[in-house]
C-alpha cells in the first residue's frame, strides 16, 4: 500500500526514512499495521521540525518556491486626515523565491531572495482639529521605493544538533542593511529536548529623499545586536512546547527622518516642525511561548503562541497568535489563523506639543510608537499534487488571505490617545513551491 | 553619501566576513579547544537537562512530532512575511530568532 503525503520543505526525511528502515530491519519494536502506517506517514509527511522531530540531516531533495503578495492598506478615514491631504496608503507588490540545495552529507544550502515595489502616502504629522483632537497630516503619494533583499543560509548538520551560518543584504532607494548571524541547536533526553540559540549583527544606513522646504538629515547610520535562546520540550506524541527569550540591542540613528512633531503654538508645517527625534539606545527584549499540538481525531494541529515584549522605550507588548492546520485526504489543508496584538505607548510619544518642548526634546508622533492593538485575521489554503508532466516533483499551490485592523481602544494601555494614523491592511499570498 | 557608506559598509564587512569565516573553520574543523570547550558546556548542559522525566517519547513514536504542521515555522516565507510585517507597523520585537537587517519601511 502506497502512501503519499503532501511533502512540503520536507526536511528529514533521509533520516527519518533511515530510521524507518533500520526499525523495520532491527525489530526493535513490534511494530503493528497501525503504528506502521502511523510511522510511514509521519515520516513521509516531512520534518520541518528543525530539532524536534528526526534525527538532524539537511534536506535531501531540492527546493524551489515562489510567493507573490500583495500588501494594500486602508484609506485613512476621511474624519482622521488634513482636509486635502493623501488619502491612499500604502500598497506592496511583494516576491519572495526560495532555494534550497543539499550539499554533500551534513549540509544544506538556502536563498532568499525578496523584491518590493511600494507606493503611496505615509503618515507625516499631526495637528489637532478645531475640537483639538488630533488629525493627520499625510505624505503626498509621491513615495515609491524599490527594496531588494538577499539572505543567504548554510546549515551544518550534526549528530545531535545543527549549526546555521547566514548573511543578508538589502537595499532601497534610501537604505541599506547588511547582517549576519549564527545559531545553532542541540538535543537532550533522546531529541526530547532542545536548546537553541543564536546571534545576530546588523548594519544599516539611511539615506533619506530630500525634499524641498522640508529640513531631513542628509544621513546617518545604527548598528544592531540581536541574541535569543530557546528551549523546547516533548511533552507526548502530539504535543510540543518551547520557550524562549530574545534581546536586541540598537545604537545609532533610531528616528524616522520623514515624520515630524507640530508645536500648535508655532504652527503647524514642513518647515516648522520638529524632526522625528528618539534615543539613540535601545534594548528590546521579547519572551515568546509556542505551542503545538495534534489531534489525531481530527487530522488537525493547533498552534497556540504568546509573546510578552518590553523596552526601554517604555513599550510593553502582548501577541496571542492561534492558527488550526487542518488537513484532507493528504492533499489539503487548511489553515485559519487569529492574531492579537496590544501595546502601550513609548515614553516620548506624543501627537503633537502645544507650546515648544525644551530644545533637544526627545519627541515622535509616529503612530507605531503610540498605545494601540490589533486583531488580524487569515485564511490559507494549501493543495499538493504532481503533474505527469513532471513526473515524481512534488508541487504545492498556496492561496492565502490576512486582513488587519487597529484601534486604540484594543490597547492594554488605559492612557491611549485618539491615534489618527493607524493601519488597517489585507495581504493576499500566491505560492508554488517545487521539489525535486 | 552613498560611497561613504560603501566604503564603511565594506570596512564592517571585512570584519564580519573575518569572524565568519573563522567561526566556520573553527566549527568545521574542530579544533581542539573548541572540542573541550563543547565537550565541557555539553557535560554541563547534560548534568542539567538530562531527566528521565524529559524523555518521554521514544525515536519510534514520532510519527506525528515529524509531521510538517507540528514544526514551529511550517511554512517559512509565510513566517518572512509576517515578521516583516509586524516590525514594521509595530514597535515589538519580533521574537523567536536572532533577527535580520533592517529596512526603512514606513
Amino acid at each position: 500500500m502506497k502512501f503519499r503525503k503532501p511533502k512540503r520543505r520536507q526536511s528529514k526525511p533521509a533520516a527519518a526514512e533511515r530510521q524507518l528502515v533500520s526499525l523495520e530491519d532491527e525489530s526493535l519494536v513490534p511494530l503493528s499495521s497501525s503504528a506502521l502506517r502511523a510511522l510511514t506517514s509521519g515520516a513521509l509527511a516531512l520534518g520541518g521540525m528543525a530539532g524536534n522531530a528526526l534525527a538532524d540531516a539537511p534536506v535531501n531533495r531540492y527546493e524551489a518556491e515562489y510567493n507573490f503578495s500583495y500588501y494594500i492598506e486602508d484609506d485613512i478615514a476621511n474624519e482622521k486626515a488634513v482636509a486635502g491631504s493623501e488619502q491612499g496608503r500604502y500598497e506592496i507588490e511583494w516576491h519572495q523565491l526560495n532555494f534550497t540545495v543539499p550539499v554533500g552529507e551534513r549540509w544544506d544550502v538556502g536563498i532568499e531572495l525578496v523584491n518590493e515595489s511600494m507606493s503611496g502616502a505615509s503618515p507625516w504629522f499631526v495637528v489637532p482639529d478645531a475640537a483639538g483632537d488630533p488629525i493627520q497630516t499625510m505624505t503626498g503619494a509621491s513615495i515609491e521605493d524599490n527594496r531588494t533583499d538577499l539572505n543567504v543560509t548554510a546549515n551544518r548538520y550534526q549528530d545531535n544538533g545543527r549549526v546555521g551560518y547566514s548573511a543578508g543584504f538589502s537595499t532601497e532607494d534610501d537604505y541599506t542593511s547588511i547582517s549576519l548571524g549564527l545559531d545553532g541547536e542541540t538535543h537532550f533526553n533522546e531529541k526530547n529536548t532542545t536548546l537553541s540559540g543564536g546571534i545576530g549583527l546588523a548594519f544599516d544606513q539611511v539615506d533619506p529623499v530630500q525634499q524641498a522646504g522640508v529640513t531631513r538629515i542628509s544621513s546617518d547610520d545604527k548598528k544592531a545586536v540581536s541574541l535569543f535562546a530557546g528551549l523546547s520540550q516533548v511533552l507526548s506524541r502530539q504535543t510540543v512546547i518551547k520557550s524562549s527569550l530574545a534581546y536586541k540591542w540598537q545604537n545609532g540613528y533610531l528616528s524616522d527622518p520623514y515624520k515630524q512633531v507640530c508645536v500648535v503654538a508655532l504652527g503647524c508645517g514642513g518647515a516648522l516642525n520638529l524632526m522625528d527625534n528618539r534615543p539613540d539606545n535601545r534594548h528590546q527584549l521579547a519572551w515568546l511561548n509556542e505551542f503545538r499540538h495534534h489531534i489525531l481525531e481530527l487530522n488537525g494541529t493547533i498552534h497556540a503562541d504568546y509573546q510578552f515584549y518590553f523596552d526601554n522605550w517604555a513599550i510593553s507588548s502582548h501577541t496571542i497568535s492561534l492558527a488550526w492546520h487542518q488537513e484532507f485526504f493528504n492533499r489539503f489543508k487548511i489553515i485559519p489563523s487569529l492574531r492579537y496584538y496590544s501595546q502601550s505607548a513609548a515614553d516620548f510619544y506624543t501627537p503633537f506639543f502645544a507650546v515648544a518642548p525644551a530644545a533637544g526634546s526627545e519627541a515622535s508622533s509616529d503612530f507605531r510608537l503610540a498605545g494601540y492593538g490589533a486583531i488580524a485575521f487569515g485564511i490559507g489554503g494549501e493543495y499538493a499534487f504532481q503533474t505527469r508532466w513532471t513526473g515524481d516533483r512534488d508541487w504545492v499551490a498556496k492561496l492565502g488571505w490576512q486582513t488587519y485592523f487597529s484601534s486604540e481602544d484594543l490597547s492594554h494601555d488605559d492612557s491611549s490617545l485618539e491615534i489618527p494614523g493607524l493601519v488597517d491592511y489585507d495581504l493576499v499570498t500566491l505560492g508554488l513551491s517545487m521539489r525535486w | 553619501m552613498r560611497n561613504q557608506f560603501f566604503l564603511e559598509t565594506r570596512r564592517h564587512s571585512r570584519v564580519l566576513i573575518g569572524v565568519a569565516a573563522a567561526l566556520l573553520l573553527v566549527s568545521s574543523t574542530g579544533c581542539a579547544w573548541l572540542g573541550d570547550f563543547t565537550a565541557k558546556s555539553r557535560a554541563w548542559l547534560e548534568s542539567g537537562l538530562e531527566r528521565p522525566e524529559l524523555n518521554r517519547v521514544k525515536p519510534w513514536e514520532r510519527d506525528v512530532l515529524a509531521r510538517q504542521d507540528m514544526s514551529w515555522s511550517p511554512d517559512a516565507m509565510r513566517s518572512a512575511r509576517g515578521t516583516h510585517v509586524y516590525f514594521s507597523k509595530e514597535a515589538s520585537l519580533v521574537g523567536g530568532s536572532a533577527g535580520g537587517g533592517g529596512c526603512g519601511c514606513n
